[in-house]
């Protein structure tokens, strides 16, 4: 019902008022648990073109948080939690602890923890230089759909865990693949382009988000790079062009005479006629009558009908051997392009994946 | 003879108002039926009259008109035929206007065959009066190909055992028969028929009457224009 509800707004921007309702629709559900339709609204609600308050804002964003801890994606709930951070560093979440109270707390301290300046320690010396963190992958690849996997190198400034984060660019708190580089670690994250229920991402763009976060706890500004997804146009085979008439063999045959039956019958209606006053016909009434003139007029005419019609006339024959014959090119031609056409299903199915960097500028 | 007559001719009038009736209530149907035909033709009757061991001839030509409709593998058919056959002018044998009107349902059982049932109302005026002769029974109809497109012979057999003369004896035989060969040329909805047609009607003594034979005969010529699907005939 919520992810039809979501749904149905979906196509318009959120006023300030349908937000709140949204962000208190929300609410209801994760107090009844259903935290996937929580999180749907509240991906409506924290949509970039939504219209919220900064305080709504930090509302849905901790919802959203706590929704996404629920679903297990701890990933989403700290990118959550981390915004709800930056725009009100005091958020506290202890009135919600009792709807996830494993982790609500701890993943929400230890984001802010991590937005939170860090305080130097008296005497200590100041830190030179804050973290920061740059990541290096191919501008432009092209990479298979079954085994091909986006090499992404974070690069921090210092000692640091590296936290890589893949969404839909024009929605930003959801995640759909994300990976760490644990501190100290080298070699290359992969993104294998597919999202958490493994199905290869549709072509569009998606943004590519590296932060560090070092063991002192502090954060470094998160990168953000757009990516462009898209298939390569498979190599396909045409299908053959349709059988042409003169592919097939005739299966009748023209005969230029008419069936020998047409004589057979002329001949038979006619003795019919000539004899019907003889056969039918009472002697009382026919006693001292030659025949009827116009019977055997019309005996003759019957008569030389049915042999026009044999000398005139034409009649088919099937030819068994040619049928089959046609039949057997209709399967095969029809085999031929069923096993094309999946053939070039299969090639559009994997067809390469390139990904590419959208430039910000010229 | 001739109160008997007058008796039974609003009767017959009857017959063919009702015949003409369910002419009328077919006409819808022809709407959605998958072939509807109409016949003009006519009939150059011989008319011979065996009774008191004198036989009596009379001649003419009957024309008349004919509709059809098919429904399916049915075939409804409904004629008449009239005109004056002359006698020699002797009392025994004055000229006399005949008039006949039948109905045919008929039932495709192949190709070129139909089997059915026929109706019959057979009207004779003279000076003597009205006699109207009832007929039904069962009508066969053959139709080969002759080996050409739209050339096709033809019989029609229709034997009509239920049959009497109004108010007066019965037929021990009445037996209709025709065979010839009819063109329909090929894409054209017109057609020409030519046949020899013989009946037989054996009325039985009556009374002081004797036994009483007669029989029509002659060639039957007809156009007609058939369109939609004709049942019960084969295309070529």
């Amino acid at each position: 019902m919520a992810l039809l509800l979501a749904a149905a707004l979906a196509p318009r921007a959120l006023a300030q008022g349908d937000a709140a309702a949204l962000i208190g629709r929300a609410r209801q559900y994760l107090d009844e648990f259903n935290a996937d339709s929580a999180a749907a609204l509240l991906e409506r609600a924290l949509a970039p073109s939504s219209q919220l308050t900064s305080a709504q804002r930090v509302r849905a964003s901790v919802l959203y948080g706590v929704a996404q801890l629920t679903r297990g994606n701890a990933s989403a709930a700290r990118l959550a939690f981390r915004s709800a951070l930056q725009l009100s560093p005091t958020e506290r979440v202890d009135s919600l602890a009792f709807l996830e109270p494993d982790n609500l707390l701890r993943e929400f301290n230890t984001e802010r923890a991590a937005v939170a300046p860090v305080a130097a320690a008296p005497g200590a010396p100041t830190a030179t230089a804050r973290l920061a963190v740059q990541a290096d992958f191919p501008a432009d690849t092209t990479l298979e759909v079954s085994e091909g996997r986006l090499p992404i190198t974070p690069r921090p400034s210092r000692r640091a865990d590296a936290v890589v984060a893949v969404g839909p660019a024009d929605v930003p708190t959801v995640v759909l693949w994300s990976d760490t580089l644990e501190a100290g670690g080298s070699g290359a994250l992969g993104w294998n382009l597919r999202g958490p229920e493994g199905a290869l991402v549709a072509p569009g763009r998606y943004a590519l988000r590296v932060t560090a976060v070092d063991s002192a706890g502090e954060v470094s500004a998160t990168i953000e790079r757009v990516l462009v997804v898209s298939r390569i146009v498979a190599d396909t085979q045409p299908l053959p062009a349709p059988l042409l008439p003169s592919a097939f063999a005739p299966e009748t045959l023209l005969i230029r005479r008419g069936s020998p039956g047409a004589v057979l019958a002329g001949a038979g209606l006619g003795a019919f006629a000539a004899l019907l006053p003889t056969a039918l016909g009472r002697t009382e009434l026919n006693k001292g009558l030659s025949g009827d003139g116009t019977a055997y007029a019309v005996a003759a005419s019957v008569t030389v009908a049915g042999l026009v019609g044999f000398l005139g006339g034409h009649r088919t024959r099937y030819l068994p051997e040619n049928a089959q014959r046609n039949a057997e090119l209709r399967q095969s031609d029809a085999a031929s392009r069923a096993a094309i056409a999946a053939a070039n299903a299969q090639a559009r199915e994997n067809a390469p994946v390139r990904v590419r960097l959208e430039r910000s500028g010229p | 003879m001739r109160e008997s007559a007058q008796r039974t001719a609003p009767c017959a009038l009857a017959r063919v108002a009702a015949a003409a009736g369910l002419i009328a209530l077919a006409l819808p149907a022809a709407v959605h039926a998958q072939g509807i035909g109409g016949t003009l033709g006519g009939f150059n009757v011989q008319r011979r009259v065996y009774y008191g061991a004198v036989v009596y001839e009379q001649t003419g030509l009957m024309y008349g008109a004919a509709g059809s409709v098919g429904l399916g593998p049915v075939l409804v058919e409904a004629g008449t035929l009239m005109g004056t056959l002359k006698g020699d002018g002797s009392p025994a044998n004055r000229d006399a206007d005949v008039r006949a009107t039948a109905v045919r349902i008929q039932l495709a059982i192949g190709p070129w065959t139909r089997l059915g049932a026929q109706v019959e109302a057979r009207r004779f005026e003279a000076d003597a009066g009205v006699t109207v002769w009832r007929m039904i029974g069962a009508a066969a109809h053959v139709e080969p190909g002759l080996g050409m497109a739209g050339l096709r012979g033809f019989a029609d057999v229709s034997v009509l055992p239920s049959s009497s003369v109004t108010d007066g004896p019965k037929l021990k035989v009445a037996l209709q028969v025709a065979a010839g060969a009819s063109y329909s040329p090929p894409r054209s909805p017109l057609s020409l028929r030519l046949g020899y047609r013989f009946e037989r009607y054996d009325i039985e003594a009556s009374g002081l009457t004797g036994e009483r034979f007669e029989q029509f005969r002659g060639i039957v010529v007809e156009a007609g224009i058939g369109l939609g699907r004709q049942t019960g005939r084969s295309e070529r």
